[in-house]
């Protein structure tokens, strides 16, 4: 239990008519990096997308069962919702750093929550892009456009931001989908080394991206979460057979 | 007919349109502004932006004058201008915008004795004097008769010159002066997006960042998008009506004043500007949006810190253009402002701006189309600044962002 | 809708060669004995020769597995399926060696020595035949059951193997067998033995290729 940081029970999310997920029954560890696969349109994103309700903003969203964040079902109605987004951070899919200078959008969340004295700010930007792997590449130029700074570069930032709330759980949309070969494989050394310290979920499309950098994965179908399983077993001996067949691409 | 030859017809047919229509409005566009340009760059100088519009009647007493002047007559006078070397006075000839004779004031010496004037309709006034471009009606003497205009620069001056002393000098100031019109533009521009642009653009960042997505919502974007079309002469007898009355009620204002015509202009123009500042906040993408509340900023602080700034460069342009268009109108403000031309401004006071101000000039019996021109060049330029600035403004923006 | 059409196909290709490989390997097992028991030096060169077509084959199998790692990615039974051929081959290869073998001996062999029949041998040689085919079938078909059966079947030859080694003992005590030809026979029963040896490594990889995992 304790090596969990969330927990999900019987969820169950709606559009509207339109039965999103089934039923999803799923445990989030600690400290590791959980993938979840599947075909388009599986429910793989709309799930992600539980864990920081940010399905909020989807008017016609309804949900069943619990997502628990340390015991706590985020889905109660006295729940913070933006104390959880501080500490459940995310990263999407094509980079939207803000139109803003590099310190600032590092610096946005922490002002939001408050903080405002500047050497503070310095720390936590540094230690961020630090973190993130890319203090060497900006830190002559904090105060140029983050637009100015390439794709993988952005995607980066964007990163960078997310930690400088210094969440416990952060999670990815996809997020190489968008950049080039070596960007993608920079950011997925990120990760390996992100996961020291925080718990990532990433929704990924590329099989081999799941098998190469995650430690769990689970494989979701229609709405329904398939087979959950340690990587490795899901990559070599699937218990299922349409796990199978999705892995080895004998249907999409 | 071949299809490939039939299709070349076509489509030369629709260049020849295409060209022509082009064509067309460049001509039409380039005529108006010739013939601005030719009517009125005759006028344009600077006494023109800071003279005031009513020609001022001065009468100006002497008394036992001890000293003369001395100075020569300057190089830079011509053969025109009739000086005087007592009086240290040079008057020339020219015609009013009506073509009637005038004598004008070239030059004074600075040692000219006429600096000993005084005003003899308010002998309090200290800082009464005779200036260059004053024009001269009459000079009444002591012992023999009055000069007056019509019989020429140097008869006048031959009959000052033989003088030591006169009665009275009769002039008045040239007139004609645009300043109080200028004046009276600037304060209601000022007024106007006082009131128009904060609650405009925040009734606009109400609509597409807070309101609910529902029927509700949709049907205040249509009233607002309708109200755009309507004509503003509408929106003038509504100011006539209701904003004329409520400001003489409560402020100093006893008729159509600055204040009244400026709260009209704002009605006019609060659902252009609700409009485009929404347009400006509909093009920012949602992925900011969603990046902001995904770092647990709320609503307000996603809108205020990250959506608006984005939208600035839309929103600064769409507050120049509503300043063009402020400019520009008259049916509106001849009801809400009045179309007194007046030189000393108030807001609680009538006035005019310079398009109503065009339009007084061309009710005139006869038309004055040279200064209406002349004036139309000088709105043409403050829009070409405008335009300019915008351009620049946005690219400067742009350029940090 | 199934996807990969040219993936399937290689795989099936695949398949094929090692069937292919495995039928040269069981007829250069065959053809040995016989040339050991006939004394044909000959065909036993023959043999020896082939063996180089065995060689060819594990590397031609080696690299058109190479091959689809890398360009198809596998993953679960695609990846156990090409892992499991690349070890199965090496063991059919050192089966076409044990062939090898025994045509090599038949060549050491002098015209002058006297053979001495033992059935039993021969009974190894087609037990072991037998093994490596149903190996190879179980592969191709997945199918557990006949890989077991493979595996149990290993006892038989190793029974055969046993007997033999009596029979020539008692055949050298009572001076029934040339001592030469004593000898050359227990290498030959011993390669025999060996090729069973195989057989079952290769069932045993096709257990692997099936379950994911190695028995106990």
């Amino acid at each position: 239990m304790i090596n969990n940081v969330f927990t999900i029970k019987n969820l169950n999310l709606f559009y509207g008519k339109y039965q999103a997920l089934h039923s999803i029954n799923l445990d989030i560890e600690r400290n590791k990096v959980t993938a979840l696969i599947g075909p388009s349109g599986c429910g793989k994103s709309t799930f992600l997308r539980c864990l920081n309700r940010m399905n909020d903003l989807i008017d016609s969203c309804q949900i069943d069962g619990e997502v628990l964040y340390h015991n706590d079902n985020v889905y109660n109605k006295n729940f913070d919702v933006i104390s959880l987004r501080t500490k459940v951070g995310m990263v999407f899919q094509k980079p939207n750093p803000f139109p803003m200078a590099i310190y600032d959008n590092i610096a946005y969340g922490p002002r939001c929550q408050g903080v405002k004295d500047k050497t503070e700010l310095n720390k936590i930007v540094e230690k961020s892009l630090k973190n993130a792997a890319l203090w060497e590449e900006v830190k002559d130029r904090l105060k140029d456009s983050a637009m100015s700074l390439s794709g993988g570069q952005q995607q980066r930032l964007c990163i960078a931001r997310a930690i400088a709330m210094e969440p416990e759980v952060i999670l990815m949309d996809e997020p190489t989908s968008a950049l080039d070969p070596i960007a993608t494989m920079k950011i997925e050394e990120l990760i390996n080394d992100l996961k020291q310290n925080y718990a990532i979920v990433i929704v990924t499309h590329s099989m081999q991206q799941a098998a190469r950098i995650s430690d769990n994965t689970a494989f979701f179908h229609l709405g329904e979460l398939v087979e959950y399983d340690k990587t490795d077993i899901i990559f070599t001996t699937p218990k299922k057979v349409k796990t199978e067949e999705y892995i080895t691409g004998r249907f999409g | 007919m071949s299809m490939s030859s039939k299709r070349k017809r076509i489509d030369n047919l629709l260049q020849i349109i295409t060209y022509g229509a082009a064509s067309v409005a460049v001509v039409i566009l380039s005529l108006i502004v010739v013939f601005v340009f030719k009517n009125g760059s005759g006028l344009i100088n600077l006494d023109l932006i800071t003279n005031d519009y009513h020609a001022q009647y001065y009468n100006g007493g002497i008394e036992n004058v001890t000293s003369f002047s001395n100075t020569p007559k300057p190089d830079d006078l011509s053969e025109d201008d009739y000086y005087s070397l007592k009086w240290g006075i040079a008057l020339t000839d020219d015609i009013d915008r009506e073509g009637k004779p005038i004598i004008i004031v070239s030059y004074i010496a600075e040692d000219s004795p006429l600096y000993q004037m005084y005003d003899k309709n308010n002998l309090d006034n200290d800082s009464f004097a005779i200036e260059v471009e004053n024009i001269v009606q009459s000079i009444k003497f002591y012992e023999k008769d009055s000069t007056l205009s019509i019989y020429g620069a140097q008869h006048m001056i031959n009959e000052l010159d033989a003088e030591s002393e006169f009665r009275e000098m009769v002039f008045t100031s040239l007139g004609g002066g645009i300043r109080g019109s200028l004046i009276t533009t600037l304060y209601t521009i000022g007024l106007t997006l006082l009131f128009a642009l904060p609650v405009g653009i925040f009734t606009a960042i109400y609509l597409n960042e807070f309101a609910k997505k529902n029927r509700l919502t949709n049907i205040i974007r249509s009233m607002i998008e309708m109200l755009t079309g309507v004509p503003s002469i509408i929106f003038g007898l509504m100011g006539l009506a209701v904003f004329v009355p409520l400001t003489v009620r409560y402020t100093p204002a006893d008729s159509a004043n600055i204040l009244s015509g400026s709260l009209t202009l704002a009605v006019i123009l609060l659902p252009v500007i609700i409009r485009s500042t929404e347009e400006s906040l509909k093009v920012v993408p949602d992925d900011f949006r969603f990046a902001s509340l995904a770092l647990g900023a709320n609503s307000t602080q996603t809108t205020f810190k990250v959506v608006v700034p984005s939208a600035l460069p839309g929103i600064m342009t769409a507050t120049l253009l509503a300043i063009g268009r402020i400019i520009g109108e008259s049916a509106a403000l001849i009801f809400a402002i009045g179309t007194a031309i007046k030189d000393d401004i108030s807001i609680f006071g009538k006035s005019t701006t310079l398009a109503v101000h065009i339009w007084s000039l061309l009710t005139d019996e006869p038309a004055n189309i040279e200064l209406a021109s002349t004036i139309s060049l000088i709105i043409l330029m403050i829009v070409l600044i405008l335009n300019i600035s915008v351009k620049l403004l946005s690219r400067s923006y742009l350029k940090r962002v | 809708m199934t996807f990969r059409t040219q993936f399937e196909k290689e795989l099936e290709e695949l398949k094929l060669s090692l069937i292919k490989m495995g039928d040269l390997v069981i007829k250069n097992i065959h053809l040995s004995l016989h040339s050991f028991v006939e004394m044909n030096a000959e065909l036993a060169d023959q043999i020896i020769k082939d063996d180089k077509l065995v060689n060819q084959f594990e590397y031609d199998i080696e690299k058109e597995c190479m091959r689809i790692i890398l360009r198809e990615q596998p993953v679960a039974r695609d990846l156990r399926l090409i892992t499991s051929v690349l070890k199965m081959i090496t063991d059919l290869e050192r089966i076409g060696d044990h062939a090898s073998d025994i045509s090599k001996l038949t060549i050491f062999m002098e015209k002058n020595n006297k053979p001495f029949l033992v059935k039993q041998v021969h009974k190894m040689a087609d037990e072991s035949e037998k093994m490596i085919k149903m190996a190879l079938e179980s592969f191709v078909n997945q199918n557990q059951t006949i890989a077991l059966k493979v595996i149990e079947n290993d006892d038989i030859v190793d029974d055969y193997f046993n007997e033999v080694q009596h029979i020539v003992a008692e055949a050298i005590r009572q001076s029934n067998i040339d001592a030469d030809y004593a000898l050359y026979l227990m290498m030959v029963t011993k390669y025999l033995e060996r090729i069973g040896d195989h057989a079952v490594n290769i069932a045993e990889w096709v257990i692997f290729s099936i379950i994911g995992h190695h028995r106990n």
